[in-house]
């Protein structure tokens, strides 16, 4: 039975065949799975959820990052659907979602669109479309608030002058909160910025806390992704950052698969050009953190060597972590789109401080 | 020696500007299809008929919706981007002697669709009330003032040799002498750097950037979305053919028409720029900005002063 207006015939034929726009909320574990969608020529991994038709979730999210799942989800235009792999859609409090195994997510993801255009599926927002504080009305003009700019509209502070900037622009500062499921970004992280134009004047880069042993579930009980897969999942999340939409297709298949020392070699040529990658890299998110002074180049340049280490079955050190204090301080003053490529360029490091289960506070 | 002729009957004209933009476009996008799957290294076969499916799907996608958005300027940005690659399209000879209109000051007329397209950009990233198409909407106009005296320069230098600003006898002067991409070497790959800039493509994509989550289309969906995405290769269609007019002689060549000549050339151009889009990752945009004012903006007016003295001489 239909639950929404199918869409008309042979439009809905077209539409059919185009691969699927898929918004991944990457959780613990996630990365196998990501790096699957992204090399199935039927599948299209879109930057934000209103790109998407289906929001898939990869991997544990934990109990923390809940109503931020929630929030995305809804951010998806209805109809829409939503696929959860290897476990069901009530672990990640999505009751209605389609839980598909690993092997046939792809087939899923086919069925469940074709459903979509078809009028038969279409699922219910969870969080209410409302205000979430109470603030028209409030105040001497009914602004929400004290003052000329004290109101707080939809429950967000307005762009205010910070009271003493890094670099005394006397410009309007905006708050924003990124993640924890912003495409691109390393899963499960949480960045809190104000914002004077595009440039980074406060910031705060805070993992969701873990609630579970991480990589205990998630992943159809598989073990925790290999050092191959971490690295080239990150530099297939950067390319695709940087729009080289093609070489990330390239390095996600080859992330799905098993990898020879040869295939790593083929890929460096191909990237490390001047006019390549390191276009977008080359000098910037120049980071001094615990003795590993570089720029992104140096970081996904580590990935490749830690790739073909491991592919030529070398051991391969664990990552370690960040001090993320430090971080957010190099942070500061960078442009907003060269901070979220320095923080995607740290993919392995974050992912793995944000395994670490939480610290009671 | 071509002679192109005056305005065109607007009716035939508007329609040839649209029917030039739609072809145009579709070229375009099948052209990012397939330079994609090379990449890729995906079969090539589906890549074809890829960018018409993925339309029919973002056709059938509901609009999009924020909170208090700027409806009106939402729906106009893209209408007014396209307007914009329309006019630019108008005054560019199509044929050997037939342009929609051949005005006399053909390039402040290109000119001035590019800074009135900046605003489009603008006011698309503006409208959703939404912070990262904000963001990428400021940064765009940031970036913008560098690449729009780019392009001044590298036109004006065109028109030196042609003694006039108008596109059909800058494609005259040409065929007289040699082609401006001989002529003026350094005005081709100026003029790209504009191509790329201005429609919001590979490299010099800074408005709707990945790593801002598609910036101005991070909450577009649906016809909306569709309308960009068009207006963003209309633009780079226009840009295309001003490119191949300017450097190339646009419609001069033997035995075929002269439009024939000109879609070749264009189309050759569109490859070229979709390629390094595939190639060459998104530049940071402090460090365009940077190299915009010390480098290219230098070199365009040594190139200006190079094309002057070589004209009196």
């Amino acid at each position: 039975m239909a639950v929404t207006r199918p869409v008309p015939g042979r439009l809905a034929r077209w539409a059919g065949a185009a691969p699927v726009p898929v918004h991944v909320a990457v959780g613990h574990g996630g990365d196998p799975v990501l790096a699957q969608l992204r090399a199935d020529r039927r599948v299209e991994v879109v930057a934000t959820p209103r790109h998407a038709t289906v929001l898939v979730v990869a991997g544990h999210v934990p109990e923390a990052a809940r109503t931020a799942l929630h929030a995305t989800h809804d951010q998806v235009r209805a109809p829409r659907a939503t696929v959860v792999v290897g476990v069901e859609g009530t672990m990640v409090g999505i009751p209605h979602a389609v839980s598909v195994p690993r092997t046939g997510l792809v087939d899923g993801l086919v069925a469940v669109q074709h459903d979509l255009l078809a009028g038969d599926r279409d699922d219910p927002s969870i969080g209410p479309d409302d205000n979430p504080v109470a603030w028209q009305g409030v105040g001497p003009h009914g602004q929400g608030g004290e003052g000329m700019m004290g109101g707080v509209p939809w429950g967000r502070p307005m762009a205010m002058p910070p009271v003493e900037g890094r670099d005394g622009l006397a410009l309007d500062r905006l708050a924003l909160r990124l993640g924890p499921f912003l495409a691109g970004l390393p899963p499960l992280l949480v960045v809190d910025v104000g914002l004077q134009g595009d440039v980074v004047e406060e910031v705060a880069v805070e993992p969701v806390p873990a609630d579970e042993p991480p990589g205990s579930m998630g992943t159809d009980g598989e073990d925790r992704p290999s050092v191959v897969i971490t690295e080239l999942v990150a530099l297939a999340e950067l390319l695709a950052l940087v729009g080289l939409a093609g070489m990330a297709v390239r390095v996600a298949r080859l992330a799905t698969g098993p990898v020879t020392p040869g295939d790593v070699a083929g890929l460096r040529r191909r990237l490390d050009r001047p006019l390549g990658l390191r276009t977008a890299t080359d000098g910037v998110g120049r980071l001094d953190l615990s003795g590993r002074a570089g720029d992104i180049t140096a970081r996904w340049r580590a990935w490749l060597d830690r790739a073909a280490a491991a592919a030529a079955g070398d051991r391969v050190p664990p990552t370690g972590t960040l001090d993320l204090d430090a971080l957010a301080h190099e942070l500061l003053g960078m442009e907003l789109g060269a901070a979220l490529l320095s923080l995607a360029s740290l993919r392995p490091q974050l992912a793995a401080a944000t395994a670490l289960p939480a610290v009671a506070a | 020696m071509i002679e192109v002729a005056g305005a065109a009957h607007p009716v035939v004209g508007a329609l040839v500007v649209v029917a030039v933009l739609a072809l145009g476009a579709m070229a375009v996008a099948v052209t990012e299809s397939v330079v994609t799957a090379h990449v890729a290294g995906s079969p090539l076969g589906s890549a074809w008929s890829r960018p018409w499916r993925r339309a029919a799907l973002v056709l059938a996608r509901p609009q999009p919706v924020t909170e208090r958005p700027d409806t009106l300027l939402w729906v106009l940005a893209p209408a007014a981007y396209v307007g914009m690659a329309a006019l630019g399209l108008t005054v560019l000879p199509l044929g050997t002697v037939w342009a929609v209109a051949d005005v006399r000051t053909g390039i402040v007329v290109l000119g001035s669709a590019e800074v009135l397209a900046m605003v489009a950009v603008f006011l698309h990233g503006w409208a959703p009330n939404s912070p990262l198409p904000l963001v990428a909407g400021y940064r765009f106009v940031a970036a913008g003032l560098s690449f729009l005296l780019l392009s001044i320069f590298v036109l004006i230098a065109a028109a030196l040799p042609a003694e006039s600003m108008s596109f059909g006898r800058i494609v005259a002067s040409q065929e007289d002498g040699a082609w401006n991409v001989l002529r003026q070497p350094l005005g081709l790959p100026l003029f790209l750097v504009v191509a790329l800039a201005v429609s919001l493509h590979g490299p010099l994509d800074v408005a709707d950037a990945g790593e801002l989550a598609g910036g101005t289309t991070a909450e577009v969906s649906g016809p909306a979305r569709l309308a960009w995405g068009f207006a963003r290769r209309a633009m780079l269609t226009t840009y295309a053919v001003a490119t191949a007019v300017v450097f190339l002689a646009g419609p001069a060549g033997p035995l075929l028409p002269g439009w024939a000549w000109l879609a070749v050339k264009s189309l050759a151009v569109v490859v070229v720029l979709v390629w390094i889009g595939q190639r060459t990752a998104r530049v940071p945009v402090e460090r365009f900005v940077r190299v915009a004012w010390t480098v290219l903006l230098p070199l365009s007016f040594l190139h200006l002063a190079i094309a002057g003295v070589v004209t009196l001489a």
